[in-house]
């Protein structure tokens, strides 16, 4: 998928909820060309008028993506809000080559070149199944709510866009 | 449902990354291609209708998707 200026690419996994409203509202009022009629181009037009962390709070669905930003060099990584879509990411290589694998579910590290070892402490602890662990050592989730970005000189930071929100038990009795 | 999957390298400044729309008449980064193409063979199930795998200019970004 590739905005209309071509500058901004990405692969989703999922759907944008309300994406035909969001799609009027971004020819009408952004002017942006869009070339088809899927969704995920949505979710790139977006991205090109608000950007990242802004572009989250018009992002309403189930999804995982990865969008890659020409203007400014960065990765943007991210999942839906209750991790509906998955993402799971590996580092791989030394120095120059040292790369990032990403994928909908770890199989696809494979044909990458990934050599799997199980995440013992994990797996005997229970840890593999919290937080950002998996049953693969060094082979991580990201969780839902979050986003990483990537900078072009491989700075990688990770940021949570939402939490879910729940009252104070204690005030809602009085 | 999609399946999606991409390979970043790190460090990435000093390189150009002009845009380019995908296809590779020189054969260029046919390797990293190759790997995309059956990582998405992988996961070929979540997404059997359509495919397509694209590579930034400089090689660094590879990126498959699958619906």
């Amino acid at each position: 998928m590739h905005s209309d200026d071509g500058k901004i690419h990405a692969v989703v996994n999922g759907e944008i909820y309300d994406h035909d409203a969001i799609r009027e509202r971004l020819i009408q009022d952004h002017g942006y060309k869009f070339k088809g009629h899927c969704d995920s181009e949505v979710l790139v037009a977006l991205y090109k008028v608000y950007g990242a962390p802004g572009f989250f709070e018009h992002l309403r669905g189930e999804f995982s993506f990865v969008v890659y930003d020409e203007n400014d060099g960065r990765v943007i990584v991210a999942r839906d809000r209750f991790g509906i879509k998955p993402m799971f990411g590996t580092l791989q290589g030394e120095g120059t080559s040292k790369r990032m694998l990403l994928t909908s579910e770890m199989k696809g590290f494979l044909a990458l070149g990934w050599e799997p070892q199980w995440n013992v402490h994990g797996l005997l602890s229970g840890s593999s199944m919290q937080a950002h662990n998996t049953v693969f050592k060094d082979v991580w989730k990201l969780n839902p709510g979050t986003w990483m970005e990537v900078s072009p000189d491989g700075e990688v930071q990770h940021h949570q866009y939402w939490d879910p929100d729940f009252n104070d038990k204690v005030s809602s009795t009085q | 449902m999609c399946g999606i999957t991409a390979a970043i390298t790190l460090q990435r400044s000093g390189s150009f990354n002009g845009s380019n729309d995908g296809t590779d008449s020189s054969g260029e980064h046919a390797a990293l291609r190759q790997q995309l193409q059956k990582s998405l063979e992988s996961i070929a199930h979540r997404g059997p209708d359509a495919s397509g795998v694209w590579v930034s200019d400089d090689g660094t970004i590879g990126t498959g998707c699958e619906c």
